[in-house]
């Protein structure tokens, strides 16, 4: 892990951290139907989620996040207090600001600068405000004030900045020259401003000096004028959060946890055969201790995966934000549905995850959903609807990414492809093969190159980004019912369920999510192109065909191979090849261990894992294969002795 | 060790001399600073990488962790080495570990800084790969191997 010593920095990693949270509490408190009506916790939540920012950032030095936050703060402050009401377009716009906020963190973390998002504060205090009536302020130091080293000039100056002021003095109890006290105050102040500027920000030229005057702050022209005394920022009632209590944990010290349950689960199987005769007997104290250390240690495992799995929450919202700027800048109306947000994920999968579905999100919504004309046209709701669900299923997480909209146009899918040779004219697809086409490197069907999903890459940057996390992803579409999207991953990034082979006297590991089939070479349907290159055929299609050993250097098998099996295999562009392995061994969960900070990058080799009996096993690169197969024009070695 | 104290200067040590392990590799008598070594292991069988370099042997398991094994004889172009090599000796450099294979070790030596020489120029020497400096022993000479020059591969900042 990258520590800086530098322990601002890192109170500044855990502040950023802290804002991330504190901005899902804030979306949370906006999505809540409950927010700013009976029940106060809501905005009790939300505007504790920007107090808290705002203070953090104040000492952090961020200004303007602070400031932004701080504006964001008083909004919330005048809908708990009454003074504003929340109708559905504040709401829209405080969705908005809590938007730019998440950006403005984001910017501050990566240290570039941000807008300041004045429009967005304008947007929030300007329309709608039934108040909005001039400011008469009325202000008169006492000889405190002036006790205690504070000038007026500066507060009077700091007011004209907010806006067109008007500064009037009263001088009437100002005493004949002969009488002056040089100690006693004797001017006062009225000024007025237009009713457009924050009551905070009024308050706040007053910091500090509201003990030490007497103050008023009124509206004028208005049939209701509210005369707010000063009052020190009430701090929020702290209601107990209802979930457990959690603590900050460094990522390193989790994955030395893991790292140390692998070496125990290696060291168990290491320990079985040693001990085997003393198992042997069912009833044997040996074998019930053995047992329970098993289970034990297996439940250990799957209680340190737990403490790196979280809930895909954070990331839904992230989407609900994607969703509401495409719909904006695509004018359309479009809404997001979560389902299953609290199912849990390795957290390296959750960052994994944030590309690709930012941009399934986007293309649901620039070329899945119609436009509201459009929509109401046919008789749907004039807002499309986007839903994202998450669910464990058999060992692996399914996101399903699915919107209302008008379906894959497979007429059009189809000329685009032909257009761009990525098939025949002639060429007959059924609608899945045709769907299947959206995934091709270089197919994109924006018309015009927008800002948001067609920026020249396309749903096949989606799915490289997924199959490097060890996922898959396939489609459904329906004319006029939508389109979704599956996607299915593993639970964790530390584990992968693979495929035990033999090859060239090596045990070698294969993930199971690159493989397709796996078919015996005897017997297979085998020809050779004159150039060398030697081809299987598997039902109607036909694969090149290659010997990892030869592309691997590998030793290569004694004959005759009986056993010997083709290995259908596909990379993260689907691009597919059957590759020989001497044998399959097995299928099993191995515990990933990087092999590149040690070793670099090692061909056809993505990472490595200790086997049950303390070697290392190396787990194939199937990308990497294929591409060195591609690249392999050797023909397979001795195919027909391999044969047998 | 000088008797008198003297202030830890950080890259310099204290006293003026460096503890060096001294090993066998192919016949001959090589050494390393002991600071750059981190533990020495008995030897177990290193999983092949494919196509990797000659005088990588492959990848050993040492506590979890993959440990690449060098052929040390090979990586400095002695004769290949005939039986299995003894012991892995575990160094490290810029935060990455290699295991180097070498027939045994032998003994840690303390030698004044100034008794080693600069590396001389070996043209046509296989050794020269790694060399950092030599020690003069009665009648003969001991090459001071530098651990940066061993490593597998270079990392990327460096390369």
């Amino acid at each position: 892990m990258n520590l800086t010593n530098d322990p601002l920095a890192v109170i500044l990693i855990s502040f950023f951290q802290e804002c991330d949270e504190l901005i899902e509490q804030l979306v949370d408190a906006l999505d809540d139907p409950e927010f700013a009506a009976t029940d106060p916790n809501p905005l009790n939540a939300a505007f504790r989620a920007v107090h808290s920012i705002k203070g953090g950032a104040a000492s952090f030095g961020l200004d303007q996040l602070s400031h932004f936050a701080h504006q964001l703060e008083n909004t919330f402050d005048d809908l708990r207090a009454g003074r504003r009401r929340v109708d559905p377009s504040l709401l829209v716009r405080l969705k908005r600001a809590a938007d730019h906020l998440s950006q403005m963190v984001d910017c501050a973390r990566q240290n570039r600068p941000c807008e300041d998002g004045v429009a967005f504060l304008h947007a929030l205090v300007a329309a709608e405000d039934p108040m909005a009536g001039d400011w008469l302020i009325n202000f008169r130091p006492s000889a405190a004030l002036y006790a205690t080293g504070n000038e007026p000039l500066h507060i009077l100056n700091a007011l004209l900045e907010l806006g067109d002021a008007k500064v009037d003095l009263i001088a009437d109890d100002l005493p004949c020259l002969a009488d002056i006290c040089v100690h006693s105050a004797y001017l006062g102040w009225k000024v007025q401003l237009p009713g457009n500027v924050p009551e905070q920000s009024l308050r706040d030229c007053f910091d500090f000096v509201e003990d030490v005057c007497d103050l008023t702050l009124d509206r004028v022209q208005t049939p209701y004028t509210a005369r707010i005394a000063m009052t020190a920022t009430q701090h929020p009632a702290g209601s107990t959060k209802t979930d457990g209590a959690t603590i900050r944990v460094e990522l390193e010290r989790v994955d030395r946890l893991m790292n140390l349950v692998g070496e125990l689960v290696i060291s168990q199987s290491m320990l079985e055969p040693t001990i085997a005769p003393m198992l042997s007997d069912r009833n044997s104290p040996a074998r019930s201790a053995f047992d329970a250390l098993a289970s034990h240690v297996s439940d250990l495992q799957v209680a340190v995966m737990a403490i790196r799995a979280q809930p895909v929450k954070s990331l839904f919202q992230r989407m609900g934000r994607i969703l509401r700027e495409a719909a904006t800048s695509a004018g359309k109306e479009a809404s997001l549905t979560c389902l299953g947000e609290m199912t849990e994920i390795d957290r390296s999968i959750i960052d994994g995850l944030t590309e690709p579905l930012t941009h399934m999100i986007r293309n649901a919504v620039d070329h899945g959903l119609e436009k509201s004309t459009d929509r109401r046209a046919i008789g749907k709701s004039a807002c499309g609807s986007v839903t994202l669900s998450a669910a464990h299923r058999s060992g692996r997480v399914h996101i399903d990414i699915s919107d209302d909209g008008r379906g894959i146009d497979r007429a059009r899918v189809r000329t685009i492809a032909i257009e761009r040779g990525l098939i025949r004219a002639d060429q007959s697809l059924r609608d899945h093969e045709v769907d299947e086409l959206l995934f091709r490197p270089g197919f994109s069907t924006a018309q015009a190159v927008n800002t948001m999903s067609g920026r020249g890459v396309g749903l096949d940057v989606a799915r490289a980004a997924l199959v490097r996390l060890g996922g898959r992803i396939t489609i459904h579409s329906e004319p006029d019912r939508g389109t979704r999207f599956s996607l299915s991953l593993p639970l964790s990034l530390a584990v992968a369920e693979s495929m035990v082979v033999r090859c060239g006297g090596q045990t070698l590991l294969l993930p199971l999510s690159a493989i397709r089939e796996t078919v015996r070479l005897e017997g297979a349907d085998i020809r050779r192109l004159d150039d060398g290159a030697t081809l299987i055929q598997i039902r109607d299609q036909l694969f090149s065909l290659c010997d990892v050993s030869s592309v691997l250097g590998l030793p290569l098998r004694a004959f005759p191979a009986p056993r010997a099996v083709a290995v259908l295999v596909a990379d993260e562009d689907d691009r597919q090849a059957a590759l020989i392995f001497d044998e399959v061994i097995d299928q099993r969960q191995v515990v990933i261990k990087g092999l590149s900070n040690n070793c670099g990058t090692v061909a056809g080799t993505a990472a490595a894992t200790i086997l049950g009996d303390g070697c290392v096993g190396l787990i194939l690169d199937p990308t990497d294969l294929i591409r060195r197969a591609a690249t392999h024009s050797t023909p397979v070695p001795n195919l027909e002795r391999c044969l047998g | 060790m000088t008797p008198t104290a003297q202030p830890i200067v950080k890259d310099q040590p204290p006293a003026a001399a460096v503890e060096l392990l001294s090993f066998t590799v192919a016949g001959s008598d090589f050494c390393l600073p002991v600071i750059d070594i981190c533990e020495v292991r008995s030897w177990s069988e290193p999983t092949p990488l494919p196509l990797s370099d000659p005088s990588l042997l492959g990848v050993i398991n040492l506590r979890g962790t993959i440990l690449p094994v060098i052929d040390l004889a090979r990586k400095l172009a002695l004769p290949a080495r005939s039986a299995t090599p003894g012991v892995i000796v575990v160094v490290a450099s810029a935060g990455r570990r290699a295991g180097l294979a070498v027939d045994k070790v032998d003994d840690i030596l303390t030698i004044p800084t100034s008794a080693i020489s600069p590396a001389p120029a070996l043209a046509n020497s296989g050794i020269a790969a790694g060399l950092s400096g030599v020690i003069v022993v009665n009648n003969g000479c001991l090459p001071v191997l530098d651990v940066t020059l061993l490593m597998p591969f270079q990392s990327q900042e460096q390369a």
